[in-house]
């Protein structure tokens, strides 16, 4: 028996060997199957499940209200499967037809059709008769698919905003990038069994998955409040802006916002692009300055030094402030816009004066970690977070370095850069009554059966300043219209607040001389103020109030009347002071003016001398594109109506005015010697 | 000779596990050929079904007779098995470039290498057993060397690389079992095995030093594609249509399944012909995909249930005749069922042999049944044990 028992030893180690190899396949196969599963799945689907794409149409975008500004219009993709080409043997033939078909050369067909490849696509984007003519030929391996095809049926409108997508409907830039997969929706299949030899079986089943729709982004942005801007924008672009005297900036914003929700009521940057062929267009055009570029902002700033000293109590409205012509920091003069100074008025008047003493006056009292509290708090060198890429954030002086002189600079808006968006977004927070907003462009999602699928969630950000403050200072600010410097912006009837501003700009570190931007902030109605309009316009040899202004004026006078806010009855019809150039002179008998925007010439002219008024008429053209004063308004009777004639919507103008002096540039040229942000060691 | 006493001792586990295996055999094919003949779905499984059903009838003979009665025959069935595979190389078919077969009628032939593997192992256990104890000096391996490489050169004739490695294996498992010296035999082995490994780097390599120069590519008596199926396992991203080709596909087929598998008729590699011989050597593969990782964890548990049966059936053996004969039957179907599996989960040569019991194959399903039935021989006459 011994060697039976040696025996049955060996067979028990053999019976251990084999156990350690099965524990090896075990282990395997968990790789295989668990580990590797699938990543190998997917590629062994890659490889032999052809299923030939139908591509998802893609997701609209519309604005607030429904109208289309990005859609899919249906196209057509012709492809081949190579193996069945080569198989039918007809590869020249094919390759000709479809060459007549598709316009295209034969031997880059060829090519194409008897690739080495499962699926090929021949031709994208084809014609619905195209695509029929090449079904009805029934030529073996090659088929045709549904595809989609981006279009931008109001060509530039809001096109920064949009943003376009690429030829394989995948967003590139703005909306369209950012809400990519929201819009993008699932691709669908036609499933078409392909055995190992590339060839569709015969008996395979074709199995059709539908392609899954993609959402809808409603923006925030009103078409026709962005076509207001942009029609105002077009007009200083094309040498017709109010004051510009034929020249043409380099650039101009005009931004538009509910101050109560954050939401964007219209973005418009010019110069700008078409994004049905945006390829065509220079790179440069497609920067979104309004985001993407800071500036100095000037004088607009000045809401922004009011709001913190009111905050805090620092002064109060109606206590009296001496303006000498010029404030004395560390030794150095900065001179008061006004030669000889303002002399003595209240704080109110020092707004409506837009007097850099008082406001330096203001920015000393607060202190520099006051002033920078409420640089942070309104948003300033922080990114508004605004649903747009390559937001810029802006440069805020250093605070450790900054001396006395930095901060009176700053308070007159100097010194610092800041963005369009955010000073926008800080001036609707004085506004809304204190709370700063996230600025938003994307009103909801909707779901292609049209259910809501993301609502509008206002978002605030933080409380800046009281009620209370913020009341007073759109009093103020609505007398800065009314009385004092932003009388370009005054609409009779409305209650319009506002500001204006200038700054120089920076290169090399150097203030460029003669060259500013302008701009203007404004609200209305005042007291419950439902816009925000800033308008920034870039490279201009004039001074904020005279050419940023108009353009506000008349984007808020649209845009009020449009979404039917009624003129105000306590409203003021004219100016506290009269401004140069165009008077109003006190209302003795009042009377209504008919509207005749839209008339032809004939018909307006008979009803406005029915009414009793004098008529002029400025321009040439069938038809009244505007008239002034505007409908509805309360006039002296028997006064004059300005028409405006032309083909096509025209804008509101005004007669030429010239204001003498400005003074954020009187402020930037009191100072000499300072060495501007951008070249200062802050950054580094 | 055969009462209720010994009929008592027939390994019931043993039997479940390998009907166990059949019906599984049978699903497997229902959905792994039934794209091969499309008009007839079902063909492979109903012969499949044939083979089981004639393979058990021989089984059950194998089983009533006594084993020891096979050892008065043991050179006429060694001249028997001799004959056949010379029948091959003289009147055999041709398919794929080998000759495998012996054509009886116009649709039916046999492939006498599955049932040598079986003839040898009743042979060879005799051969064994008449030399006990005289396996210890190096020149003693030399005739149960030369018993074996006769039979096993014709087979690699054929070309069949496969089955003459099984031989290989019958050979090794026995000779051990027999009592061979383990420190001579083995070193013998992996001697051996080191030749084979440097032969098989210095015939695919290509930039040797000078000294070496003379040995580079040096030639092999294996055909090209062979030797490069031997390789190719190690990196068959290397040539994906070409050797690599089935070694990926498989790998896709097994990951596909993931744990939980595709389903039964869902799995596209085998449904969509993109796996070769999916209804034979490469079954497992199918089953892996459609039955995940619980699938082939659950057929390698029964495997290893039905090893662990044969193994202690040849340790319980009453003589040594019987305890060859059931390592040899272990043995091949040992190095059938990893070889395989390993071969399909890329960690292995493709040396194309099949999956005992589960691969479509009307003599690889005889020659199995046979060895089945001289195992339950060998379990019902085994020795008592005393209490």
């Amino acid at each position: 028996m011994s060697p039976f028992v040696l025996m049955r030893k060996r067979i028990a180690f053999l019976f251990f060997c084999v156990s350690a190899f099965l524990l090896v396949l075990i282990v395997r196969l968990a790789v295989v199957q668990l580990g590797q599963g699938p990543f190998l799945s997917d590629i062994a689907d890659d490889y032999h499940f052809r299923g030939v794409p139908v591509a998802p149409k893609r997701g609209n975008i519309e604005d607030r209200n429904g109208s289309m500004l990005a859609m899919s219009v249906s196209s057509e993709t012709v492809y081949a499967v190579p193996a069945e080409v080569r198989q039918s043997g007809r590869t020249r033939e094919i390759a000709d037809t479809l060459a007549q078909i598709l316009n295209k050369p034969a031997a880059d067909i060829e090519q194409r059709i008897t690739k080495r490849s499962a699926l090929e696509y021949v031709q994208k984007r084809v014609t619905p008769e195209v695509a029929a003519q090449v079904r009805a030929l029934k030529l073996p391996g090659i088929g045709t698919t549904e595809d989609s095809q981006r279009y931008y049926p109001n060509g530039s409108l809001a096109a920064h905003i949009i943003g376009f997508a690429g030829i394989d409907n995948q967003g590139l830039e703005g909306i369209e990038l950012t809400r990519d997969e929201a819009m993008r929706g699932t691709p669908g299949s036609i499933l078409r069994e392909f055995g190992a030899n590339g060839i569709q079986l015969p008996e395979a089943e074709q199995l059709y998955l539908a392609p899954k729709q993609g959402n809808t982004v409603r923006l925030t942005i009103d078409k026709n409040i962005q076509a207001f801007a942009e029609r105002e924008l077009q007009k200083i672009m094309t040498g017709q802006g109010t004051n510009m005297n034929g020249q043409i900036p380099k650039s101009a914003s005009i931004l538009v916002m509910d101050p109560n929700t954050g939401e964007m009521l219209a973005l418009a940057t010019l110069p700008t692009f078409d994004p049905n062929n945006y390829q065509e267009f220079d790179m440069s055009t497609r920067r979104n300055i309004a985001i993407q570029n800071g500036y100095e902002p000037g004088s607009t700033f000045k809401i922004i030094t009011l709001a913190a000293a009111l905050e805090e109590k620092k002064i109060r409205p109606e206590e009296h402030f001496f303006d000498r012509g010029f404030y004395t920091v560390l030794g150095k003069n900065v001179r008061c816009w006004k030669a000889g100074g303002h002399g003595d008025q209240s704080f109110i008047q020092v707004a409506e004066n837009s007097c850099n003493p008082g406001f330096i006056e203001m920015g000393q009292r607060l202190g520099m970690d006051k002033f920078y509290k409420y640089l942070k708090d309104f948003g300033f060198g922080q990114k508004t977070g605004i649903e747009m890429s390559g937001e810029a954030v802006g440069i805020l002086a250093n605070k450790k370095r900054a001396t006395a002189l930095d901060l009176a600079t700053m308070s007159i808006g100097q010194t610092n850069n800041v963005t369009a968006i955010q000073l926008l977004t800080a001036v609707a927070a004085v506004a809304n009554g204190g709370t700063l907003m996230k600025p938003q462009l994307v009103k909801e999602i909707v779901s292609p059966s049209g259910d809501v699928v993301v609502p509008f969630k206002k978002e605030e950000v933080r409380r800046v300043i009281s009620e209370s403050t913020s009341k007073l200072e759109r009093e103020i600010l609505e007398s800065v219209v009314t009385n004092g410097t932003g009388r370009r912006a005054f609409l009779p009837g409305y209650r319009v607040a506002g500001k204006t501003g200038t700054a120089q700009k920076v290169a090399n570190g150097q203030y460029v001389q003669g060259e500013y931007i302008a701009s203007f902030v404004g609200f209305a109605p005042a007291d419950n103020p439902r816009l925000v309009v800033l308008s920034v316009i870039d490279g201009v040899p004039f001074y904020g109030g005279a050419v940023a202004a108009p353009p506000v004026q008349a984007v808020l006078l649209d845009s009020l009347k449009y979404l039917g806010v009624k003129p105000q009855a306590g409203a003021p019809l004219t100016p506290g002071k009269p401004m140069p150039g165009l008077e109003f002179p006190p209302v003795k008998k009042a009377a209504t003016v008919p509207s005749v925007l839209g008339l032809p010439v004939a018909e307006a002219q008979q009803a406005l001398t029915k009414a009793g008024f004098k008529v002029l008429t400025e321009g040439e053209g069938g038809y009244i594109l505007d008239q002034i004063p505007r409908g509805e308004a309360t006039v002296e009777e028997g006064s004059s109506v300005l028409l405006y004639l032309g083909q096509e919507a025209g804008a509101p103008a005004m007669a030429n005015w010239w204001e003498e002096e400005d003074e954020d540039i009187e402020a930037i040229l009191s100072m000499p010697g300072r060495v501007p942000i951008e070249s200062s060691p802050l950054g580094q | 000779m055969l009462d209720k006493r010994t009929l008592r001792n027939i390994d019931f586990l043993l039997v479940f596990i390998i009907f166990l295996l059949l019906g599984a055999s049978l699903l497997i094919l229902s959905t792994a050929s039934i794209n091969v003949i499309k008009s007839e779905p079902y063909h492979y499984v109903i012969l499949q079904g044939v083979w089981i059903g004639s393979g058990l009838v021989l089984a059950l003979f194998m089983a009533i007779i006594d084993y020891q009665k096979w050892r008065r025959l043991s050179w006429w069935i060694y001249a028997f098995n001799l004959g056949l595979l010379l029948a091959v190389i003289l009147v055999g078919a041709e398919a794929k470039g080998a000759t495998r077969w012996i054509p009886i009628t116009s649709s039916f032939a046999i492939q006498p290498s599955e049932f040598a593997k079986v003839f040898i192992i009743i042979t060879f256990a005799d051969f064994l057993a008449r030399r006990e104890g005289k396996l210890n000096r190096f020149r003693d391996f030399i005739p149960p060397f030369l018993y074996v490489a006769v039979p096993m050169a014709l087979i690699f004739k054929q070309p069949d690389l496969g089955t003459s490695l099984v031989f290989a294996a019958i050979f090794i498992g026995m000779m051990f079992i027999a009592g061979a010296n383990p420190w001579k035999f083995g070193g013998l082995l992996l001697g051996g095995a080191l030749l084979l490994g440097i032969a098989l780097w210095l015939h695919f390599s290509t930039n040797l030093p000078g000294w070496l120069k003379f040995a580079q590519g040096l030639p092999l008596p294996l055909q090209d594609y062979q030797l490069k199926r031997l390789v190719i396992f190690m990196d068959p991203m290397s040539d994906t249509s070409g050797e690599g080709y089935h070694i990926i596909q498989s790998l896709w087929a097994i990951g596909s399944g993931g744990l939980w598998g595709k389903g039964y008729r869902s799995g596209t590699q085998g449904q969509l012909n993109f796996l070769p011989e999916h209804h034979t050597d490469f079954i497992f593969s199918v089953f892996g995909e459609e039955f995940g990782f619980i699938g082939t964890v659950t057929l390698l548990f029964l495997f290893c249930i039905f090893i662990l049966r044969v193994i202690s059936i040849a340790m319980k053996s009453r003589d040594l005749y019987g305890m060859l004969v059931a390592s040899g039957i272990a043995s091949m179907f040992t190095f059938h069922i990893l070889v395989n599996v390993g071969m399909t989960s890329g960690i292995m040569p493709v040396t194309g042999i099949p999956l005992p019991l589960i691969s479509y194959g009307g003599s690889t399903m005889w020659a199995n049944m046979i060895a089945l039935g001289l195992l339950l021989s060998i379990n019902i006459r085994r020795e008592r044990l005393m209490f």
